[in-house]
């Protein structure tokens, strides 16, 4: 489960490279100013990670992502 | 495990959008792709040529999704280390040999490399998130995943993204990395005796590796083509500008930062200032021509505005040299100017995290009765005494 948000994070971080990299080609600060704003959501993201880990660890004393099998649709 | 593969799509995406990329400040270097933003080009089509041959495209992402799928880690089957291996040298090979296409066509047109600072720094990021994912202990992953921010933070200082390079490096690598590393060694159970570690089937083992290969692979080429074909569409970059003029634009609007620096170079008598315009604040200075009017103010008149004596011109002799906006001015002036929701939504989606995590993660109490009974009475007397003092 941790490697999921840690994919996620990385997505955040390819998306971040491209707007950074597509104002910069438009001599912009804008793309750098959404960076701003995807760090935050990374950061926020983090800190679920982290209260549903300790959540989810204390439940079923697992982190795989089928103790949580129920949940599925 | 899809979600992987797409992000590497992101990434090579990204990567591919910047090593085609421009001049920094690293040196003057030529624009490759000045000549396929040039109006006098033509026929947009066929601009996915001018970079790389499309069937050369096509054919490195079919290695690289072959490359991948053969690295993602499973366990059913045997000599799993060797196919990793394999994976990873076909995979190296679809990127080298990219790099050395894109390399060859850039010759073809005269035009020099991009920066030659980037394909390292790409090379790393790549081998990193490819590393990243396809390891098996989350340990290991995260480590990686820091070899990726710190790589693509050397890329963002090729874009001259200073501020973002180094706060990158201070959040991601510094505090987000650190949550996730402190979870994982909270969370993850040693392993035992036997040499793979204690991990959940579904997290040890691709989901689908070649379904998700080959998808995000097609996608990783149809973006990639569709990127140099649809370009037409997209603004074109102002040639006539470089990235020191663009900073230097900001100067306008920030008239007190011209005060203190006019200031420190004993360009201001007492009494002057930068003429503001007055309606909208902004400093009377030419960046182009490089001349600054600067005024002699003395108190405001009935309608607030300030009371001007004397102009004068700056020439630019005159013009200071440490007068230039860096990204910080313009990333802060951007963010406070043009963004001032983002701020606050940022604020609620940081709040709403912390909430959430803390509603998520509290620890019920359960206290028995009579030990409640007993803390109330203790409370009780305690309260008592502190009133009984108090009078």
């Amino acid at each position: 489960m941790i490697i999921m948000f840690l994919c996620t994070e990385l997505m955040f971080q390819a998306a971040g490279l491209a707007l950074i990299a597509f104002g910069r080609h438009h001599l912009g600060a804008d793309g750098q100013t959404f960076v701003i704003f995807v760090l935050c959501v990374a950061a926020a993201e983090a800190a679920m990670a982290l209260a549903l880990v300790v959540l989810l660890f204390r439940h079923r004393e697992s982190l795989g992502a089928s103790a949580w099998k129920e949940l599925n649709g | 495990m899809g979600d992987l593969v797409v992000r590497i799509v992101d990434e090579e995406h990204a990567s591919l959008g910047i090593g085609l990329g421009h001049n920094t400040r690293f040196g003057p270097v030529r624009r490759v792709c000045s000549k396929r933003f040039s109006p006098d080009f033509g026929n947009e089509r066929d601009t996915v040529e001018q970079i790389i041959d499309p069937i050369a495209l096509y054919l490195i992402c079919g290695l690289g999704a072959a490359g991948i799928a053969l690295a993602l880690p499973r366990r059913d089957r045997e000599g799993g280390r060797t196919m990793t291996i394999v994976g990873g040298l076909l995979l190296a090979a679809a990127f080298g040999l990219g790099a050395l296409l894109l390399g060859l066509k850039a010759g073809e047109t005269e035009s020099p490399l991009p920066n030659y600072f980037f394909y390292p720094f790409a090379a790393i990021g790549l081998g990193g998130a490819l590393r990243m994912i396809t390891h098996k202990r989350p340990v290991y992953s995260a480590l990686y995943f820091i070899m990726t921010i710190i790589a693509s933070c050397g890329m963002y200082l090729l874009l001259s993204a200073e501020f973002m390079a180094f706060a990158l490096v201070i959040i991601y690598a510094g505090a987000i990395l650190i949550t996730y590393l402190f979870v994982i060694m909270l969370a993850t159970q040693a392993p035992t005796g036997d040499k793979d570690e204690f991990l959940d089937e579904v997290d040890a083992e691709a989901r689908e590796p070649y379904l998700a290969s080959a998808i995000g692979f097609v996608l990783i080429g149809l973006l990639t083509a569709a990127m140099f074909r649809g370009i037409g569409d997209l603004p074109e970059p102002t040639e006539s500008m470089t990235l020191a003029q663009a900073e230097d634009a900001v100067l306008v609007n920030l008239p007190k930062k011209i005060d203190k620096i006019l200031d420190r170079n004993d360009l201001l008598p007492d009494g002057w200032r930068v003429a503001r315009d007055p309606e909208t604040g902004k400093a009377m200075l030419d960046v182009d021509a490089r001349t600054i009017t600067i005024e002699l103010v003395d108190g405001k008149d009935s309608h607030g505005h300030a009371n001007v004596l004397a102009t004068r011109v700056l020439t630019s002799e005159d013009w200071p040299a440490d007068l230039s906006a860096n990204n910080l001015d313009r990333l802060g002036y951007n963010l406070l100017n043009d963004h001032p929701m983002m701020i606050e939504v940022a604020g609620i989606i940081l709040l709403m995290a912390m909430l959430g995590a803390t509603v998520l993660a509290r620890k019920h109490v359960e206290l028995e009765e009579d030990l409640k009974a007993a803390q109330a009475r203790k409370l009780g007397a305690y309260m008592g005494d502190e009133q009984g003092g108090a009078a």
